[in-house]
């Protein structure tokens, strides 16, 4: 194993004693021992079955008549959940997840042959929430973080065409779709912070809180943008639209209370985190709400503000890689800058010089707190000061 | 043991629900009223999209005057229908109305959403194109069933007053 031999080194330098390379040793073999590979190969098996069903449903197997088609696909359907069960019995752990992934992809293929049988003329919504709803129980006995990677997305997926078929009503749903967005990732960063998930399925709370947070840091980033242009929302700031903001900031009030809860380890990275959350949800409703428009520069330092929280979370918890990402995605946003100035000589100048002059302090100080950062880490991970 | 029993119901939930969705069209096909609507393509350009056929319903208007929606069909209206007086002609009249203004006269009463709009009838893939010429040929109607409380179900394909098959 790659570690072993900078075991030797550190051990033979001073740096760890004979008991403590034992033990790392045994830590690690306890952890090669969990069969990843075997997860990995067996969901995307299950994964490329299921989407070979759905293909082959789609592209109708003529030759066959529909009560047969569907007879033979209740066979298999049971033929599953047996195979979902004798692996559950047998501690197959492995067989399990794959079967349970085959089946949640299966029950869809399933909804869409009864569509195709009967000419069912039902909206795609309707479909996948029936497809969400009778196979939850199902998926939630699942404990795979891939698993539960793929329930979420299909939940956020179903969440989509339920606000796009709201978007086609009226001018007050439609505001109202618009407005609720923000509430699937947030609904799934309140869901990871619940002990009950936390400790019966944390794989499910893992996965919840990485979806969660990736699409709160791509939501809050895209909505800047609206600062550029008139906000396509303007004519009508409608009950749809109030009601959906209270929705979501009623979340973010409850999460916010809740952040605790989200930096379990580094209580300290609470701060950033409550205060990041108000903000990207405030200012990201701000230009619809406030009938802002062609504010492009309030939009970009709004951006570099929100990713600037983000650093500073990421050092608050301890996240080198997070503070990494933060402060090049600041930098870049600092390139662009550059050009959305250029315009004549003297605003070109003026920009360039500026931008050049906040991104060599912006190198400066991550230099800076990414020592700064080491340092603590060495600290809190266990030498006496 | 109680995890097993969980489990167990939640493999047998989908399989449950898949029956009822199986039951439930095969019985609004079984006990529904037949009759028989005109259908054309919804895009003439495109009457094929992928695996179905676009198309919309062509009602036959009455001699009374639609009280809700005009002569196009409107999802917030209902549809009556009634049998034409002839035997020989199977497409029946269609008068719209309000859907708390049930005339006794219909013999079948449906909400005009499920008429209303582009509607997809789903077709074998290697067929499309055979399907596509033929219905811009020939007359083309669906066989339909309407339930006593009102849910429509496709039946069959009809070109030229015979049921299309898949050949």
């Amino acid at each position: 194993m790659s570690h072993a031999r900078k075991l030797v080194q550190w051990r033979d330098a001073g740096l760890l004693d004979d008991e403590a390379v034992a033990a790392i040793l045994a830590f690690e073999a306890r952890q090669h021992r969990r069969p990843v590979g075997l997860y990995v190969i067996a969901g995307l098996g299950a994964l490329t079955i299921a989407l070979g069903l759905l293909a082959i449903i789609a592209s109708n197997w003529s030759a066959i008549p529909g009560g047969v088609k569907i007879a033979i696909d209740l066979v298999i359907a049971v033929g599953l959940a047996a195979g979902i069960v004798a692996a559950h019995r047998r501690g197959i752990g492995w067989l399990r997840e794959a079967l349970i992934a085959l089946d949640y992809g299966f029950i869809l293929a399933s909804i869409g042959l009864l569509s195709q049988v009967y000419h069912l003329g039902g909206a795609t919504w309707q479909a996948m929430l029936l497809w969400s709803g009778l196979t939850a129980l199902l998926v939630t006995r699942g404990e795979s973080r891939g698993l539960a990677t793929a329930w979420i997305v299909g939940l956020q997926v179903t969440y989509g065409f339920c606000l796009e078929a709201m978007d086609a009503g009226t001018r007050e749903y439609e505001l109202f779709a618009f407005a609720v967005i923000p509430a699937a990732p947030l609904l799934c960063l309140l869901a990871s912070t619940s002990r009950l998930v936390r400790a019966r399925r944390p794989a499910f709370a893992a996965a919840l809180a990485a979806i969660g947070w990736a699409e709160v840091v791509l939501l809050a980033s895209v909505s800047t943008l609206a600062y550029y242009a008139s906000p396509t929302y303007r004519e009508a700031l409608g009950a749809g639209l109030v009601y959906g903001m209270a929705i979501v900031g009623g979340l973010t009030a409850l999460l916010a209370a809740r952040a605790g809860a989200l930096v379990d380890e580094t209580p300290a990275a609470a701060a950033p985190l409550r205060l990041y959350l108000v903000a990207a949800v405030f200012l990201g409703y701000l230009p619809i709400f406030a009938q802002l428009r062609g504010l492009g520069l309030l939009g970009a330092l709004i951006f570099l503000g929100e990713w600037a929280l983000v650093a500073w979370y990421a050092h608050r918890s301890h996240q080198l890689p997070l503070l990494n990402l933060a402060t090049a995605v600041i930098a870049l946003r600092l390139l662009i800058i550059y050009f959305e100035v250029f315009g004549s000589l003297l605003d070109t100048g003026i920009g360039l010089v500026s931008g050049g002059l906040l991104t060599i302090g912006l190198a400066w100080l991550w230099a800076r707190k990414r020592r700064d950062f080491a340092g603590e880490a060495a600290r809190t991970d266990g030498a006496p000061p | 043991m109680k995890k097993d029993r969980l489990l167990l119901v939640a493999v047998v939930v989908p399989i449950l629900g898949l029956l009822a969705l199986w039951g439930r069209a095969q019985f609004n096909l079984a006990s529904g009223r037949p009759w028989v609507i005109g259908i054309q393509g919804y895009d003439p350009r495109d009457l094929i999209s992928g695996h179905y056929l676009r198309y919309r319903y062509l009602p036959r208007w009455g001699d009374v005057d639609n009280t809700c929606g005009g002569q196009e069909l409107d999802p917030g209206c209902c549809v009556c229908f009634v049998a034409d007086p002839d035997p020989e002609v199977e497409i029946p009249w269609m008068n719209q109305r309000g859907c708390d203004d049930r005339p006794a006269a219909c013999e079948s009463w449906v909400q005009g959403s499920s008429l209303a709009g582009p509607q997809r009838f789903f077709v074998p893939e290697e067929h499309a194109l055979q399907l596509e010429q033929a219905l811009r040929e020939r007359d083309a109607a669906l066989e339909v069933r309407i339930t006593d409380d009102g849910v429509l179900a496709v039946d069959h394909l009809r070109l030229d007053g015979i049921p299309w098959t898949p050949r």
